[in-house]
């Protein structure tokens, strides 16, 4: 696969949507009579012409930047991987059951009721697949698309808003101690590109809610993955939203964006654990005073292995706080990527923002990029960030084997206790066990060199 | 033709500011670019045809090369057959002593603060004196000369030392590395060239002060700095230019090769017109340094305040080849008013056990924007590197902007790369606990500023240093309460 074919597939499945939309309106117009043609404003397809389509304004919004490649400064060190055959070794990857979970279940782009909960089984909670031309039904969604759009350099989640059929959105009223848990399972291998159901998670104010997001794929394969999370938090509100990537591998792009209003705490963990390539976006925007995030990200990676994480926190409010933490283990011939950007507006006083990046290179061909990035406005702030890359402390190996301890065991014990310090925040005990179990696999089979 | 002492007169009597305008006869030629411009320039320095081929080969590739357009600062298209790009003082026969040089060009280095005769006995440093584009007048010759070591204008070294500048013009800043330097390149009127051989320690600090001059002219030096095995060289560079509406662009390109055991020291105080308070005017600055430590054991390390221009936009960078070799960036920029910085530096580390380090301070006042923008790459075969990188920003006002761009790659496992960064402002506590002292807020703010700066300035070498300090206090008045 190269970039001309992608960009071809592109648009042809941008081509079968309209032709899909097209006829579906023609069938609506016949049904409706003459004077049918009214909410249609809002509706993401655009029926009435007075209205560029949300799809449309999409679309040219993707093709501004198009497939990126190496010169595009946000796809820099990603995109000369994203055509490469991803070669995936290794066992099939265990399986992450969260008990008692909310399930829906999303296969090659598809919602699988089947593999579903009952979307009714939590009060506080409503989910709605909501077809991208019956809009109307919740105005939230238009929102929600519209502050997704603003967000500039996301070429995948514009295409995703152009190509996409339907939208998953869930209503959160209440205090959920359960957790809701999206699978996206990818075992196509055929596909170039498949454009999963975009997920809208609406938490209403005071409300609270977790929510979990596993990428698999269970075949080694070419096809690219885009998913496209976004997060409304009201105010006083609390979601938590963690993003497992696992499996052998496949291609996923994800993009996750969050709104966060006064109030309210938006944390967000990802997880990359092997899995061929794997790119996140993640956009928070802190709207209101008072709004806190914090972003805890940890890559363990191997082989060919690729993991971009791009996180932005735009701080357009006042009195905000910002929190990263992300850690890095990479061996074989991985590559780690990290960007991470802070931006304080002019209005954002009081800003506090805290950006850390740490590495651990376990192999000689491992590689690690990383852009910690603070673009501040405002001059009443506290912002900083830090960056390290390296080894194990050796005082600190010293210290374990002068107390007897194995210089396997005492490495292997210091690099648990690295990736500890995002590992031990998860919030729900099956996915940290999960993680921490895969931590340990990936330590044993990789010798780390002092 | 007016008598010297007659102009000698019209110089003291006329009003004495900072910004002021010879009015020396120069050669100049009509503006706008083309390979004719090239050619008349090579010729005029009457070079040997593989400059002018060198120059030629540049100037091909900078008309196809796109203007760069990804840094963080903003200003108007230039129009590059806007510029005239020769301008030099109108050459006499070859001077024996001072007396025989214009006495007004005399006048304007006093006004700038470089007597070249006091100098000599004073301070102990030899002035390369660039006005607009050609060297006039090289001191310490004789002393230099003596310990082996070349220093004198580059274009006279194209012709005394044409091997050496052969070998080593271009090698670290490609003609075509980017698109001011292709520039450069195509165009470079003239510069300083260095050269000290095998173990000598140069006996002074070597000095030059670019000055631009004429309306309108674009100003294109290129420094050549060769220290061989062993030795040592500090090389100091500052510059002032005198008030302009227009926009004058500056593209110099400065070359550093450090061989075995050698050591050279770049200081730069930069303090050009930085243009007036609305932002009118002022300098551009884009200038392309680059030093390679080829030898093992080698040390290259850059010193730079940046106070000036109306935009700064340059990476002073070193390549770390042989082993065990060092490179060090040591940086404070301040805007103020509308004056806009994107600087930093590239150190690459491909020798083992090679070491860098980069202290980076960003001041930002009025409305101005500044941003740090670095790289340090580790390659795979680079062993036990190590990079400690700090780049602070201070906010003075709530107008400006204060902006980091890091790049961090690293490929090889055993690396420590460091980097921390941090913005704030000045905090009203510290503030306060001065006030109570009986500091007034201006002076208070003076103290921190310097305090904040100085891991920097500790770096530079005496002299240059006081005016630094001098300079950080001026640029930043009335910017406080």
């Amino acid at each position: 696969m190269n970039k001309v074919d992608l960009q071809n597939e592109i648009a042809s499945l941008y081509e079968q949507r309209n032709m899909l939309v097209r006829a579906r309106s023609e069938a609506e117009a016949k049904n409706s009579g003459a004077n049918g043609n009214n909410a249609n404003e809002v509706r993401k397809n655009g029926v009435s012409n007075s209205t560029v389509s949300l799809s449309e304004r999409a679309f040219a919004e993707f093709s501004k930047i198009g497939v990126p490649d190496q010169r595009f400064e946000e796809w820099k060190y990603a995109a000369p991987k994203l055509f490469k055959a991803a070669s995936a070794q290794g066992a099939l990857s265990a399986e992450l059951v969260i008990k008692n979970a909310m399930v829906l279940t999303v296969e090659d782009g598809e919602f699988i009721i089947e593999e579903s909960s009952n979307p009714n089984m939590l009060s506080g909670v409503t989910v709605h697949l909501i077809s991208d031309d019956n809009f109307e039904t919740d105005p939230s969604v238009a929102i929600a698309f519209e502050s997704i759009l603003e967000k500039k350099n996301l070429p995948f989640a514009s295409l995703q808003t152009a190509i996409e059929e339907y939208t998953i959105a869930i209503h959160v009223t209440g205090e959920i101690e359960v957790p809701i848990h999206i699978r996206y399972i990818t075992n196509s291998l055929g596909a170039l590109l498949i454009s999963t159901p975009t997920v809208l998670l609406f938490a209403a104010p005071n409300s609270k809610v977790t929510l979990v997001e596993e990428h698999v794929s269970h075949q080694p394969g070419n096809t690219i993955v885009t998913s496209l999370t976004s997060v409304v938090a009201q105010s006083g509100s609390q979601v938590n939203y963690i993003k497992v990537d696992h499996g052998t591998g496949q291609k996923s792009i994800a993009h996750t964006t969050a709104d966060v209003f006064s109030n309210a705490t938006f944390n967000a963990y990802t997880a990359c654990l092997q899995g061929g390539f794997v790119r996140n976006d993640l956009h928070v925007r802190l709207l209101e005073p008072s709004a806190d995030v914090h972003m805890y990200g940890v890559s363990v990676l191997d082989a060919e292995d690729l993991a971009d994480n791009h996180t932005v926190v735009d701080h357009v409010a006042p009195h905000c706080t910002s929190r990263e933490l992300y850690k890095g283990l990479y061996g074989g011939k991985s590559v780690g990527v990290f960007n991470g950007k802070i931006y304080v507006r002019p209005d954002a006083q009081k800003t506090l923002a805290y950006q850390a990046n740490h590495t651990l290179l376990l192999s000689d061909s491992a590689q690690i990029n990383t852009k910690p990035q603070l673009e501040i406005w405002a001059d009443d702030v506290k912002c900083s960030h830090g960056a390290t890359t390296g080894q194990l402390d050796e005082d600190a190996l010293f210290y374990l084997r002068s107390r007897g301890i194995g210089m396997q065991a005492a490495k292997q014990l210091l690099t648990n206790a690295f990736v500890g310090e995002v590992v031990d925040r998860l919030p729900v005990t099956e996915v940290r066990e999960f993680v921490q179990q895969h931590i340990n696999n990936t330590l044993h089979v990789t010798e780390i060199e002092a | 033709m007016a008598t010297d002492t007659e102009v000698l007169n019209e110089v003291v009597e006329s009003d004495y500011k900072y910004g002021f305008v010879s009015s020396i006869e120069q050669d100049i030629i009509a503006k706008g670019l083309s390979e004719d411009v090239v050619r008349f320039i090579s010729a005029k320095k009457d070079e040997p045809e593989w400059l002018l081929e060198w120059r030629l080969a540049a100037f091909r590739r900078w008309v196809e090369m796109p203007e760069p357009t990804w840094s963080n600062v903003h200003y108007p298209k230039i129009d590059f057959q806007e510029i005239i790009y020769w301008a030099a003082p109108k050459q006499k026969e070859l001077l024996g002593s001072l007396d025989e040089v214009d006495p007004e060009l005399l006048e304007t280095f006093a006004k700038l603060g470089i007597p070249l005769e006091e100098q000599k006995v004073l301070a102990g440093v030899a002035v390369d004196a660039v006005f607009d584009s050609v060297s006039v007048k090289t001191t310490f010759q004789a002393a230099l000369k003596e310990k082996g070591v070349i220093f004198c204008p580059l274009s006279e070294a194209v012709k005394t030392h044409p091997e050496l500048v052969k070998k080593y013009l271009g090698s670290v800043v490609a003609a075509t590395d980017n698109y001011y330097s292709a520039l450069n390149s195509a165009v470079f009127s003239d510069g300083s060239f260095v050269y000290i051989p095998n173990g000598v320690r140069c006996p002074m600090e070597l000095s030059t002060y670019f000055r631009i001059n004429a309306r309108n002219t674009g100003q294109f030096e290129r420094t050549l700095i060769i220290a061989d095995e062993g030795s040592y060289v500090s090389y100091l560079e500052g510059c002032t230019a005198p008030m302009r509406d227009e926009n004058q662009l500056h593209a110099a390109v400065v070359e550093l090769i450090a061989h075995k055991d050698a050591e050279i020291k770049y200081s730069t105080v930069q303090n050009w017109y930085p243009g007036d308070k609305n932002g009118k005017g002022g300098i551009y600055n884009f200038v392309t340094k680059r030093g390679i430590c080829e030898g093992s054991g080698s040390k290259i390390s850059w010193t730079q305040v940046e106070t000036g221009s109306a935009i700064t936009w340059k990476y002073p960078s070193v390549i770390l080849k042989g082993d065990n070799s060092i490179g060090e960036f040591y940086s404070v920029a301040v805007t103020n008013n509308h004056q806009q910085a994107d600087t930093g530096t590239k150190m690459t580390h491909i020798g083992n056990n090679t070491r860098s380090r980069i202290v980076s301070k960003g001041i930002s006042a009025g409305v101005s924007q500044n941003s740090y923008r670095g790289l340090v790459k580790v390659l795979k075969k680079a062993q036990n590197a190590r990079n400690y990188s700090q780049c602070d920003s201070l906010l003075l006002g709530d107008k400006c902007g204060a902006h980091t761009f890091p790049y961090i790659e690293v490929a090889n496992s055993n690396a420590i790369v460091e980097h921390e960064a941090t913005t704030s402002k000045i905090g009203e506590d510290i503030l306060f606990y001065c006030n109570q002292r009986g500091i007034s807020t201006e002076d208070a703010v003076a103290l921190i500023v310097n305090g904040y700066c100085k891991d920097v300035l500790n770096q530079l070498p005496m002299e240059f240093a006081v005016e630094a300090q001098k300079l950080l206090a001026i640029s930043l008045e009335g910017s406080v309460g």
